[in-house]
This record gives C-alpha cells, structure tokens and sequence, in this order.
C-alpha cells in the first residue's frame, strides 16, 4: 500500500499566487488573533492558569499560610473518593442534572417555537422571558425561598386555599429539590430560547414551504423540518445545559443550604465547603477535578451520542 | 440589547470600575491625619443595627477617624476573611468569637497584642470576665481583647405561661431540669401550640450544651472528635425524644425557633441572649431565665465577641494606633453594646442599674457555668456538619447513634 499523500488546494496553484493567498490568510489570522485576544487574555488569567495551580495542588498538601507544599500523589484524590459525604453530594449533583436539563430544553424549546410565531407583543415576551436571566442568583433564590415559604409564602397559601396540605418542602429532601429546579428554570430558560430561537431562524423558509405543499401540518413541520435541522442547536444546548447543571451551586446554598439532612448538598458546595469553609484547600481542589473529569465524560458522551451531519 | 449599546455599557461600566481603583489606590496614599479603619464582623442580627449605632457615635466623636464598616453572615465572612488577609485585603479590625483561632493562626492570618497595645488599651485582667479575658489567648499567645460574653437562656412566651396554668406569684414558674421542662413542655403543648421547637438551623450550639450538660465533650485532649460517646447519643437522643416520644415540638424542620416563639407557636425557646432585642422590638411579653439543667451537670453555652487586629501586607503604625483607639472607646461604651442582648465583658458595667435593668442581666449568675466553644482546629468541621447530621435524626433518615457516628467519622477524617 502506497502512503497517501494529502494534497492540500494551495499546492496546486502558481507559487505567486500562493504567496499572496499566504500573505492574505496571514492577514485574516492576526486580524482573527487580534479579535480573541481580550477574551484569551481573561481566559487564560482567570481560567487557564487557576485551574492549572488548582490541578497543581490537588497533588500537594497545601494549606493556607504555608509557602512549601509537599507532593503528596494521589492521596487527596483518594481522601475525596472514599468520602461518604462526597458521594452523597454526587448523586444529589446527578438527581439535579436529570430534573432540570429535560425541563431547561423542552421548556426553552416550546417558547422559542412559539416567539418563532408572528405574534402581537412578540419582542416583549421574548425580554419578558429573558429577563430573569439577568438577575443575580442570590435575587432569584430569595425570591424563590419567600413564594415558596411553607409559613408566609403565596404559593402554599393558595395550595391550603385550595384545600390541599402540602408537605413542608424544607423538610423535604425531594421537595427541596424540586423547589431548586423550579426556580433554577425559571431563572435560566430564557438564555436557551434566545439560542434556540436564533437556531429557529438559521433554518430556510423554503423548506417550511415545501412542507406545506406536500400537506404537513404545523405538528408534521415541527418534527419533520425544525427539530432535525435543529440538531446543531439542541446539541449546544445539550451539552452547556449538562455544564451548567452539573455546577449548580447558588441556588442550593441560598435556598436549601444543602439541607435538609445533606440531600440538595451538591458537588460544588462540597467543593466549596471543604477548600474555604473547613480550609482543606488540597482535598477542595481535587474534588473539583474530579467534578471537570466527570463533566467531560458526560459531554463526550453527549457529541458522541447527539453529532452527526445536519442535511439541508 | 443591540450590541453597540452593550458595548457602550460595557465599556463605561469598565472605565468606572478602573477609576474606582486608582482613587481607591490614590486615597490609601493620602494623608494620615484623616484615615479610614476597615472594620468587619459578623453580626447580622439586631445586634448588629447596635453596632452600627456605636460606630456613628465613635466618629462623631473622633472626626478624623473614619470607619467603614462591613457585616455578613458568620460562614461568608470567615471565607472572606481567610481570604482576603494573604490577599492582602485584611480589615485593620475584625470582630470574631474565641474559639476560630486555630484556623487564623494556622495560616499565619493573625496580629499579637503586645504587652504595649494592652497598655495603650488600658487593659487590665482585673476588669474582665475572667472567661472572657482568657478566651484572648491561644497556644500562650494573645491574639484577642474581648467586647462580650453571650450566653444561652431559656425564653418563656408569659401568656402561653399563664394559661398553661404555670404561673405563679407573679412570675413563670421556670423549669430548672428535665423533668420540669418537660413537664412545661406537656403543658404547653395544645392543638397548633407547642412546648419548644429545637435549634435546628444553627451549629448545633443547644446540642452542645446538653453534651456538657451530659458529662460530654466535643473534642479530646489531641483535638479528635469525641462526638460518638454514649453522653453525646443520650443528648442526641433527648433532643429526638422531645419530637418522636412526648410530641412536644412541631413536626419536622421548623427553620426558625426564634420566628415561632416570636409568633407565639412555641412557649419555650432554648436560644442564644443576642435575640432579647428581637423580642423586645416586637412588644412581646416574655421572661428571660438561665437554661435548665437537662442532665447530671451544670454547664451553659457561652460565647464572646472579641477585637482581632489581622496582619496587614502594609503596616500602617497610625491605623493600628487609630484601630487600638477604636477598641478602647467601644470597650468602655460597651453598656450600649448591651441593647444587643450581650452581657458586657468589663465586670464594672455589669454592676450598673443600666446593665442590670437589662433582660439578661438574671444570666451573671451563671457566670462560672459559661463553656466556651473549644478552639481546637476541627471544630470547624463540625460547625459546616452538624446542622446535616441534626436535620438527618429529624427526617427518621438516621438514629441519633448513626448520625453521631458518621458525623465523628468525618470529623477524624478530616486533615487539618
């Protein structure tokens, strides 16, 4: 078998040709440098190098105030794996995972479909679900505490009116849960329509035509043109919904504090708790490597599952 | 928002954010007659609407000290000060209790008081709560002056008292130890009202006492936990017990004792001293009385506020003598501190009409009864665990023993 030779198109043209292509796509790349280096900056500041000297010390036995840590190889990690508690907090991290991701893509879907419509106040109630997401997560989870409040709030107020005796969801575990996704949706559903509504409209209108001609109706339209070309879009979602799930934190420590009894204590309040509460900064920083591995396994099982060529 | 506009936002959000810093950086350079002490604390209770009333009365008195005061809850501001100090953002001065020690001067966060800066301070031993005084000192080194002493009580709702049939000569009859208290508690306990409702958000502190109150203890003599001993499962246990066997408190996690006793719900509350004013401000009619003895001992929570002079990455000798200045001055004015619901740490306030006019002046009798907190570097650990181990005995997840097992596993697993 004879190598195969990968011819790329520049090969195949006159050399001064190629020269000025080069001297253009030169241009085109410092000029495209130049537009990512105020982001690559903040990135590599305050993400790259962080996490690198956080990955650095999930192997030392670092403490605050000692300027030596020593390598201490995986002891960290197996401090954190055997952990009863760190476990406990994974499963609740995966409950909430699987609670709100399904409701954080249908729910966005459905009103993006519908503010997709040519509708009266159409750019209001795209603001209107939007502007949730533009408030502070402290906002939202006290909010949330004072309607849900079993004693004062509105919410079981009305329930008791309608005759029904609700179990108090601070006594809850499940219903502490619950009473998280409840406001973390209504917090963030507005930032997956606004993608899925610019995915909405990446689709051609012809193809909606040519739907109807050949006798769809608007269910038909739905599941035969807008979901499958929506693909590209919902894997997006997918995969930075799961992200974000995974890293709930906000909510559960304004609202539930990871009671009652550890059952919405998650990952990162784990994380947080061990590094900056009982100072175990070491144990902390291994703990939230082991949360990255566990997001980068579930999002490349998502491309794996979900990618795939969108055909027009 | 279209992009421009965002951009135009964005951008003038920056430029002031950047200006912000230059004065700020600007300012810290200026001159030293007119100067600014950072000075952070914890207290988000109504003791802490007194607190701000002092620091308002310091500056109107002391004009070219400026104090700028930030408080948040205990948890946040411990992760904010144990960060900002190696920062290099420390407060000149810090309000803490005795017992966190361990961790600041773990990780070397912490200013001595020299023999000098008690001189400067007018600091004598003589003047203090003896329990107060050496709560300063850690590892043989003074890292803390006190304000007060805090201690827990027995709240009693008068009405609820009354018609509970538990009133007599004119006043509540105040149960002294189990039986008794649980006695109140039956009493008490009708339809939608109930005798108690037990600490359940909070660190544990009521649990606590019942342990020392048991012969107990939280830690031994190396800093391991001891929280699985038969005396801390009895406690544990009593406090279930309260719930599960005499039906005396509401049913499950109630939040708040305080909010409920405030609303009438609850006849008794097993609390801390700093809530009187809460009550006081609500016209309620309630006494205040020592905290029963529930088992073989008498032993009662107590806590003390104390001044912390952080490390600085700059030592500023005219902040540090203005912070010393400021300690002094609230030192000596600590009878206000005491509309807080706190009991003065100088034993000369104590004895004033004013103190003794207040609702938890009946609490100096159980002066050589106060049980600090341990510092010992765990108790940390068991701080950011307890309220989880208690909630999990509530919800029928756990049996006091488990809970208190696995609770003191934790603890000893920890590596600090």
């Amino acid at each position: 078998m004879t190598p195969s030779v990968i011819v790329r198109p520049i090969d195949a043209v006159p050399p001064a040709a190629r020269r000025a292509m080069i001297a253009v796509q030169r241009r085109e790349a410092w000029s495209a440098y130049a537009l990512l280096a105020p982001y690559l900056v903040a990135f590599l500041a305050f993400m790259v190098v962080p996490s690198s000297y956080g990955l650095f010390l999930s192997f030392t036995d670092f403490r605050l105030g000692i300027a030596h840590p020593h390598w201490t190889g995986l002891s960290n990690f197996a401090y954190v794996l055997t952990d009863p508690l760190f476990r406990t907090t994974v499963t609740n991290t995966i409950v909430f995972v699987l609670e709100s991701t399904p409701a954080l893509i249908v729910i966005p879907l459905a009103l993006a479909v519908v503010l997709n419509q040519r509708l009266p106040f159409r750019a209001f109630f795209r603001g209107a679900f939007f502007l949730p997401f533009t408030l502070s997560v402290t906002v939202v989870s006290i909010c949330w505490w004072w309607l849900l409040d079993p004693n004062f709030g509105p919410v079981y107020f009305y329930l008791k009116e309608l005759g029904l005796h609700p179990r108090s969801w601070i006594s809850t575990p499940a219903l502490a849960m619950a009473a998280v996704v409840i406001a973390t949706v209504w917090w963030t559903a507005g930032y997956n329509m606004v993608l899925f509504l610019a995915g909405l409209q990446e689709i051609p209108f012809h193809l909606y035509e040519a739907a109807r001609i050949d006798g769809a109706g608007g269910w038909r339209q739905f599941w035969t043109v807008t979901l499958p070309l929506l693909r590209p879009t919902t894997l997006f979602v997918i995969v930075i919904q799961l992200i974000a799930s995974f890293q709930v934190f906000g909510q559960v420590y304004v609202m539930t504090n990871g009671g009652p009894g550890n059952g919405t204590r998650t990952v990162i309040q784990y994380v947080y708790e061990t590094a900056f509460v009982q100072l175990q900064m070491s144990e902390g920083a291994a703990a939230a490597w082991v949360l990255f591995v566990m997001i980068l396994a579930f999002s490349l099982a998502q491309f794996k599952l979900l990618s795939g060529h969108t055909e027009y | 928002m279209p992009r421009r506009r965002f951009l135009r936002i964005f951008g003038a959000s920056t430029a002031a954010v950047a200006g912000g810093l230059w004065r700020t950086a600007r300012r810290s350079a200026a001159v030293p007659a007119n100067l600014t002490l950072a000075f952070w604390n914890g207290l988000t209770g109504p003791d802490g609407r007194v607190m701000e009333g002092i620091v308002a009365d310091f500056m109107s008195q002391h004009p070219t000290i400026k104090i700028e005061q930030q408080q948040l809850p205990w948890t946040d501001f411990h992760t904010k000060m144990l960060m900002s100090i190696p920062a290099g953002q420390a407060p000149d001065v810090a309000i803490m209790h005795t017992y966190e020690k361990p961790r600041y001067v773990q990780s070397g966060a912490l200013t001595e008081f020299s023999d000098a800066d008690l001189q400067a301070l007018g600091f004598q031993q003589k003047d203090f709560a003896p329990r107060a005084w050496d709560g300063g000192i850690y590892q043989g080194k003074r890292y803390s002056v006190p304000l007060d002493i805090h201690a827990m009580c027995l709240y009693i709702n008068n009405p609820l008292f009354k018609s509970a049939n538990l009133w007599v000569d004119n006043e509540p009859k105040a149960p002294r130890n189990q039986a008794e208290f649980l006695a109140a508690c039956q009493a008490l306990t009708k339809g939608d009202h109930w005798g108690v409702a037990w600490l359940q958000r909070g660190v544990g502190w009521a649990f606590q006492m019942l342990l020392w109150q048991n012969g107990g203890d939280m830690f031994d003599a190396q800093g391991e936990p001891t929280l699985d001993s038969p005396a801390a499962i009895e406690a544990m246990q009593f406090i279930q017990d309260l719930n599960k066997k005499y039906h005396v408190t509401p049913e499950g996690i109630t939040g708040n004792p305080a909010e409920a006793f405030q609303t009438g719900k609850i006849g008794m509350a097993v609390h801390g001293d700093w809530l009187t004013p809460a009550f006081v401000a609500a016209n309620m009619d309630f006494t205040v009385v020592p905290a029963p003895t529930f088992f073989k001992q008498r032993a009662v929570w107590a806590g003390s506020h104390q001044f912390y002079l952080p490390v600085q990455r700059r030592p500023d000798s005219a902040k540090r003598e203005a912070a010393l200045v400021f300690i002094k001055w609230i030192s000596e004015h600590s009878l206000a501190w005491a509309q807080g619901g706190h009991i003065p740490a100088r034993t000369a306030l104590t004895a004033t009409p004013g103190f003794r006019a207040r609702k938890q002046a009946v609490l100096l009798t159980d002066g050589s009864y106060w049980h600090f907190m341990p510092a010992v570097p765990k108790i940390l650990v068991e701080e950011s665990l307890i309220t989880a181990a208690q909630e999990q005995i509530f919800l029928g997840r756990a049996t006091p023993k488990e809970a208190l097992r696995s609770l003191n596993d934790q603890i000893k697993r920890a590596r600090i």
